[in-house]
């Protein structure tokens, strides 16, 4: 590798973990309940504050609320990035999503059939996580010619279930009561990290932080399974495995971010291409760079979301409204992606 | 290292049958080239002897162990692939694209290491186009990336290279660079190579033996300098073939010039 390449490399992926260590702490400070840095390490250490006295609330509000809401923060933004990145690469296509195999349309309907039948928040998380679990394992069933299954069949297929999860969807939209179901149905789906709890982060961190070690591991291996797929066999690369255990992370990851915070578009295709336009396309820089960038990027926008006005604002509008103009300048910037 | 296919046979349909009977072997530093008309069965033919599609029937051996018996890393590491030149979709830099040759040496979840991009190096060294390594192979021409392609199955070190009409889409004078580029690894590091081509007089002077495609499904093996002549040319191809020596500074060159006539 070029060296003074790989120096650039090293320092700006050194500049995104410092930056993942301080940001997080800014934004525990940042909120209607004023919180200080003194404060937030006195709660977080107290034998090291001992003339600091924190009140109750605030520790309440530094464990129970924010602090929980940061770390899913940082960990679903880190998993989306990385189940797109693996995704576009995987299909060999710069398109693809994490809900590119119909994981999100699944789990957002297992999620959608727990609110209407008033499941308590921890059944609708399970309820989600298995519906997306059970697209992709539909997915697979269907692309199956022959006893195998080929890239554009995979990807077929994904549409049709995403397709058909969606419809499902709509029709519990449709017979769901407009009150008081519906309002809480639509709002779910646009996406939101408000309902966080210590209890729902214990129950979906370790599948997204599984998910994204999986594919982290397997991150060369993810350029040799850009080729076709009988150059990568060619190379020694057990195909049918890798793209397995690569779905496989991916799924898990998805389905749970879905079951936690509700749909969250765009961070899964914008911050990929962002490392890629930073980075080149070797998945060895891009897949560490997304996991860091992804964090931040969702921190970012979380933070926005419970800070800027009176009432929550849905996380999806808030990913299309800043993401899109970061995206197209830096496109104008970088003259492009390089594909 | 002997490769061997015996008694291979393949067909994509019932009725029709692609591949009969194919028999061949190479030796150790030994180039085999094999002729045919389009869509006669050359890229089916070395999909089949990799295992990248399973015979109906016969076998690939080396050194006599069929190779279905062999683990896909061991296979891989000794029989290195050149496919046809075509850009991925996403473009990574000449080095990078070269040490994904090192997978097959490498664990399921090990990077290339310091040494392995030396290796890369070395490969591309050896191709004379140490110069390009931090290029993107978008930014080549089709000569140089399918040079790339050829370190890349070099950079695994296997003894054998099989590769897929690799002077097709080049010009003239890449089409030079690539056939002198194999006869260079044949010479110096004792590589055999079987080569599908289109072109009759690569086979002249790459290779010691050749294998003719029929498009019947026969095939005609043998010694390159006793089986390529004009009456198999003019089977194989169909149309009236002559070959012509012609003396030049450099030493005797055969021309093959095809008639339009059909015969």
């Amino acid at each position: 590798m070029n060296q003074k390449y790989s120096h650039i490399n090293r320092i700006s992926l050194f500049i995104i973990l410092i930056a993942l260590i301080v940001l997080p702490i800014v934004a525990v400070t940042i909120g209607r309940f004023h919180i200080s840095v003194r404060q937030f390490f006195a709660a977080l250490f107290p034998a090291f504050f001992p003339d600091e006295d924190v009140p109750l609330t605030v520790h309440n509000v530094i464990f129970n609320i924010r602090l929980p809401r940061i770390l899913l923060a940082l960990l679903a933004g880190a998993g989306l990035s990385v189940a797109g990145a693996a995704f576009q690469a995987l299909f060999s296509n710069p398109l693809a999503t994490p809900d590119t195999l119909g994981v999100a349309t699944g789990a957002s309907f297992g999620a959608v059939l727990g609110i209407l039948f008033k499941f308590p928040s921890w059944g609708i998380q399970l309820a989600a996580l298995a519906a997306g679990i059970i697209a992709v394992i539909l997915v697979y069933a269907v692309s199956r010619v022959r006893g195998s299954s080929s890239i554009i069949m995979i990807v077929l297929a994904g549409m049709v279930i995403g397709a058909l999860f969606s419809a499902l969807v709509s029709l519990i939209k449709y017979v769901a009561d407009p009150q008081d179901v519906l309002p809480t149905i639509t709002f779910w789906l646009l996406g939101s990290l408000s309902g966080t709890t210590k209890l729902t982060l214990l129950q979906g961190s370790p599948f997204i932080i599984a998910g994204t070690l999986l594919i982290f591991f397997l991150r060369w291996k993810l350029n040799l399974m850009t080729l076709n797929e009988d150059e990568a066999i060619s190379l020694g690369v057990p195909v049918k495995r890798i793209r397995l255990l690569v779905i496989l992370g991916a799924t898990m990851i998805t389905a749970s971010v879905v079951s936690m915070c509700g749909l969250i578009g765009w961070v899964g295709l914008l911050i990929p291409h962002i490392s890629r336009m930073i980075y080149g396309n070797n998945n060895k820089s891009v897949i560490p760079a997304s996991i860091g960038l992804g964090a931040l990027f969702m921190l970012f926008i979380d933070t926005l979301a419970r800070s800027v006005s009176g009432t929550e604002i849905p996380v999806s509008i808030l990913t299309s409204i800043i993401g899109a103009p970061f995206f197209i300048i830096l496109l104008r910037k970088t003259g492009g992606i390089q594909i | 290292m002997i490769f061997s296919v015996k008694n291979g046979c393949f067909s994509y349909k019932q009725n029709k049958i692609i591949l009969d009977d194919i028999n061949f072997s190479v030796n150790e530093a030994e180039v085999l080239s094999i002729l045919g008309s389009n869509g006669v069965g050359k890229t089916t033919l070395i999909k089949c002897m990799l295992g990248l599609l399973k015979w109906q029937c016969g076998e690939t051996d080396i050194d006599e162990k069929n190779i279905l018996q062999m683990k896909q890393k061991e296979f891989w590491s000794n029989v290195g692939y050149v496919p046809q030149a075509k850009l991925n979709t996403f473009v990574y830099s000449v080095e990078e694209m070269v040490v994904l040759g090192r997978s097959p040496r490498l664990g399921e979840l090990q990077q290339p290491r310091a040494a392995d991009y030396e290796i890369a190096d070395d490969c591309l060294e050896t191709l004379g186009i140490a110069h390009l390594k931090n290029k993107l192979c978008n930014q080549i021409s089709g000569g140089e990336y399918q040079l790339v392609l050829i370190a890349r199955a070099l950079a695994s070190q296997p003894k054998l290279l099989v590769l897929d009409e690799p002077e097709s889409n080049l010009d003239f004078k890449n089409q030079l660079i690539v056939c002198e580029a194999i006869t260079k690894l044949q010479k110096e590091r004792h590589i055999s190579a079987i080569i599908n081509t289109h072109f009759p007089e690569h086979a002249l002077t790459l290779s010691q033996k050749t294998l003719f495609l029929l498009n019947d499904g026969s095939t005609i093996y043998g010694n390159t300098k006793v089986i390529v002549n004009e009456e198999n040319l003019s089977r194989a191809f169909n149309m009236t073939v002559r070959m012509r020596d012609v003396s030049l500074p450099e030493g005797m060159h055969t021309c093959v010039i095809a008639e339009q006539k059909e015969i």
